[in-house]
């Protein structure tokens, strides 16, 4: 009833909706979100990530996924917001960058808090030591 | 034990000396300062400095906590906070390494302190006549930045970003946990507002540096003020709980 009503108001858009993908532009897609799912999890596996900050990797990899397995999705998307395929998929994955980014911004802080604070007590014990050791 | 311990330690009083790169001033500033206010403790916090700031307050024979990597002037006050705190100074008075604020009106900041019942004391160089009042487009940031403060704090300020301050204990306190990054001055008065705490001013003559450079010079005091107004802005939207945050173990007593 939905999408009817959105094609009555915007016809010349919804016949512009392609019914098919071609599918070698959802095997593009589901392989390069493939690839991030494999590169992250191998990365958590050597340690060299931590699961906490690879969590919206692998959400970013498993939503772009789902979006080029199942069309019916970004169909829906395309035919209620009028944006192509491709750009529907490149948004979202934009979407994701964001958040990771945002993520990181907010790691970084904290890093920049603990850091100082580190700095600041390593200088204190450093005072407090050499009192301790010229008053002996 | 403990409360012999603090009837000694009472009426203690440490001068913060923040300094980066001030070692041709920073000796003939620390003689003052013993020569105007012999009985406090002076502590520099020499904030990795790159020339003899370090070893030139050391041979004046006062405290000297030498900072691993630059943290600027924020950082570097709040780890003299730290330290005033751990020792169980009842007052702290800021004194900044480069010469600007003149030992002799420390005493008029401390007496302020008692008397006023506050737990700030800031000295405003536009209170008094005379004396440094720096530069026309500096003091045009100075004076927008206080009618923002003053209305925040609803109680006239006529000098919020000077340094040359005087803490009670539980201002030290507060500090010690939670004092802002750089160009910090401004920002913790409205930290103090907001955590229910006092300020008052007195005047004081503030003096051109000794040495050194100031770190806003040319366009940089538009920068700054426009800077200091969105941080105070942040600050107002933060919520503010009164919880104190342990400090970590180790540098404590």
């Amino acid at each position: 009833m939905l999408s009817w009503n959105i094609m009555r108001v915007a016809p010349a858009l919804a016949e512009s909706v392609p019914s098919q993908i071609p599918w070698i532009v959802r095997l593009l897609i589901a392989a390069t979100s493939l690839l991030i799912l494999v590169l992250t999890v191998e990365l958590i596996r050597r340690e060299k990530l931590k699961e906490h900050y690879a969590l919206l990797w692998l959400f970013s990899g498993a939503a772009i996924i789902v979006l080029a397995s199942f069309p019916e999705i970004p169909f829906f998307l395309m035919r209620v917001t009028g944006i192509f395929y491709l750009t529907i998929i490149f948004f979202a994955a934009f979407l994701f960058l964001l958040l990771i980014v945002l993520q990181y911004s907010t790691v970084i802080s904290q890093l920049f808090d603990q850091n100082r604070t580190l700095g600041q007590t390593l200088a204190l014990l450093e005072e407090r030591l050499r009192r301790l050791e010229t008053t002996k | 034990m403990k409360a012999l311990l603090g009837c000694l330690l009472k009426h203690r009083v440490l001068i913060i000396v923040p300094a980066y790169n001030e070692a041709e001033g920073i000796g003939s500033l620390l003689d003052e300062l013993h020569e105007h206010v012999p009985e406090a403790h002076v502590v520099v916090i020499d904030d990795a400095s790159t020339d003899r700031t370090a070893s030139v307050a050391g041979e004046k024979g006062v405290k000297v906590i030498s900072l691993p990597f630059n943290l600027g002037i924020g950082g570097a006050v709040q780890t003299g906070f730290r330290y005033a705190w751990n020792e169980g100074y009842e007052s702290a008075v800021q004194v900044d390494g480069d010469g600007q604020h003149p030992p002799e009106e420390v005493p008029r900041l401390l007496t302020a302190l008692e008397d006023g019942k506050v737990d700030v004391v800031v000295g405003s160089r536009f209170l008094s006549s005379g004396g440094h009042k720096s530069t026309f487009s500096r003091r045009l940031g100075i004076r927008i930045l206080n009618s923002v403060v003053s209305s925040i704090l609803s109680q006239p300020v006529t000098d919020c970003t000077s340094g040359f301050r005087a803490y009670g204990r539980k201002a030290i306190g507060f500090f010690a946990t939670k004092y802002p990054y750089d160009y910090p001055e401004p920002e913790a008065l409205v930290l103090l507002k907001k955590a229910g705490f006092s300020a008052g001013e007195v005047p004081v003559f503030m003096r051109d540096r000794l040495s050194g450079k100031s770190s806003i010079q040319g366009w940089k005091p538009f920068y700054y003020m426009i800077k200091v107004v969105l941080a105070i802005l942040v600050d107002l939207l933060k919520p503010m709980s009164r919880k104190k945050k342990t400090l970590p173990a180790g540098a404590r007593r």
